[in-house]
């Protein structure tokens, strides 16, 4: 269900997903949303386990990636398990080349995830404003573009396990602010 | 437009659809397809308090009557004094009352959590804590603040949101940060108070999660649906710290 929301936004920021794009878990979004225009994709894991993984490492102590490497950043669902927040986005910042771009979502509403909770834990739902807040510590705040999806009927089916057939696609386009089931955020590191 | 109905029929009216609304919620009428076919919540207004008890307060004054005898001697609460007035009776010698800004009257300390220099140190029993943490960004250090400000053995008792909707006073007021997941209510606190003296509890499971999302009340569900607890949806967090004795505070 999130996935609706996830890639509704990849695709409409799909001209931001080119040259040297970094990836979590696997490169699947970045090979989708930047084609032709990728030049070279890096996958990011925490733990040696994913087959996809060039970089293994915790993105709030990610001191081992180097400075100003990536074009663009995808970063979906991962900011909600880790812990150490602050660091983790002055690392997204570190990595973007200037001018590069990052791509953020994370969920509002949503059950825990017992894989996730088990394994690194989940800690995270954020509101707008909050994710805004925090990654205007660290970016311009005019280059920060935060928006929210959903409403009750997302919320509830997601919280159900239903799955984005079960329901009208329209019915997913309306947006309730009350209601955050998904958070996506928009960022770019400024130009020297 | 004056209404056509006088007020007692209308009241009459407004009674008898509540009761059948009820009656559809319990014969799961409305829990079958019916709710994924509605895009607006079945109560938009508020959280449930305009159809009877909140589910969410179900919750927090369920957490609170099992640790009522923390709440004694000299206590702390945020915007009102309702919770150490009730659950604290005989037992509280002082309340005093927190609130951010000056616009409350029954505040006798005004002051930001976060940065918090007017809140004394080392001089509450009890402080009651009730869905306060998420409207704080720097979380981090208000939960500093409520190490500093209790007496040592001093309790704090915190409950907070897990799965709810954002409050639309608090939306155009720009004041809601967050929802915890147990975990993350934890770790902030392990990270001022010794960790074996904080214990975290979460309540809920899909169907009060939903019934509260959609502005649903305690009245609408049956008790043993509020009671099952479903470690997967959070609905509300509870969490109780102790500030040690003597000179192992951190």
């Amino acid at each position: 269900m999130d996935r609706f929301f996830i890639e509704r936004f990849l695709a409409e920021h799909a001209e931001d997903v080119r040259g040297h794009v970094l990836d979590f878990g696997d490169d699947a979004y970045a090979r989708r949303f930047g084609r032709a225009k990728v030049t070279k994709v890096d996958v990011l894991n925490l733990t040696a386990d994913s087959p996809q993984a060039t970089i293994v490492a915790n993105l709030s102590y990610g001191e081992q990636i180097a400075s100003d490497t990536f074009d663009c950043i995808l970063c979906t669902q991962v900011l909600l398990l880790v812990y150490e927040l602050r660091p983790a986005i002055r690392t997204l910042y570190r990595i973007l080349k200037p001018g590069g771009v990052l791509l953020l979502t994370s969920p509002g509403i949503q059950k825990i995830s017992r894989g996730d909770m088990e394994v690194g834990g989940e800690y995270w739902r954020f509101t707008s404003l909050c994710m805004r807040r925090l990654f205007e510590e660290v970016f311009p705040s005019e280059s920060v573009e935060v928006k929210a999806s959903g409403n009750v009927l997302a919320a509830t089916a997601f919280l159900f396990g239903l799955a984005v057939e079960d329901i009208r696609r329209k019915d997913l386009e309306y947006d309730d602010p009350d209601f955050e089931v998904s958070i996506a955020l928009r960022a770019v590191k400024p130009c020297l | 437009m004056k209404p056509v109905a006088p007020s007692s029929a209308r009241r009459w009216m407004k009674d008898r659809r509540l009761s059948l609304e009820r009656w559809g919620l319990r014969l799961g009428i409305w829990a079958g397809p019916g709710l994924l076919r509605r895009i607006t919540p079945i109560n938009p207004n508020d959280y449930g308090e305009g159809r009877g008890q909140c589910i969410d307060r179900y919750y927090i004054e369920r957490f609170l009557t099992e640790h009522a005898n923390d709440v004694k001697g000299h206590v702390l609460e945020f915007a009102d004094d309702t919770y150490a007035r009730r659950f604290g009776g005989d037992k509280t010698s002082k309340i005093d009352v927190l609130h951010r800004t000056a616009d409350n009257p029954k505040a006798t300390i005004v002051a930001d959590l976060a940065c918090a220099k007017n809140v004394p140190s080392d001089t509450f029993d009890c402080i009651v804590c009730t869905q306060v943490l998420h409207c704080i960004f720097e979380v981090e250090a208000a939960v500093r603040t409520l190490f500093r400000a209790l007496k040592p053995g001093g309790v704090v008792l915190v409950t907070d949101a897990g799965i709810q909707k954002l409050d639309s006073v608090d939306l155009k007021n720009r004041e809601e940060y967050w929802r915890f997941t147990s975990l993350a209510l934890r770790r902030l606190f392990e990270e001022v108070f010794p960790a074996e003296l904080v214990e975290v509890k979460a309540y809920g499971n899909a169907l009060a999660a939903v019934a509260f999302l959609h502005g649903l009340a305690v009245q609408d569900l049956k008790q043993e649906h509020l009671d099952y607890s479903d470690a997967d949806f959070e609905v509300s967090l509870s969490l109780r710290a102790v500030k040690p004795n003597g000179p192992s505070a951190r």
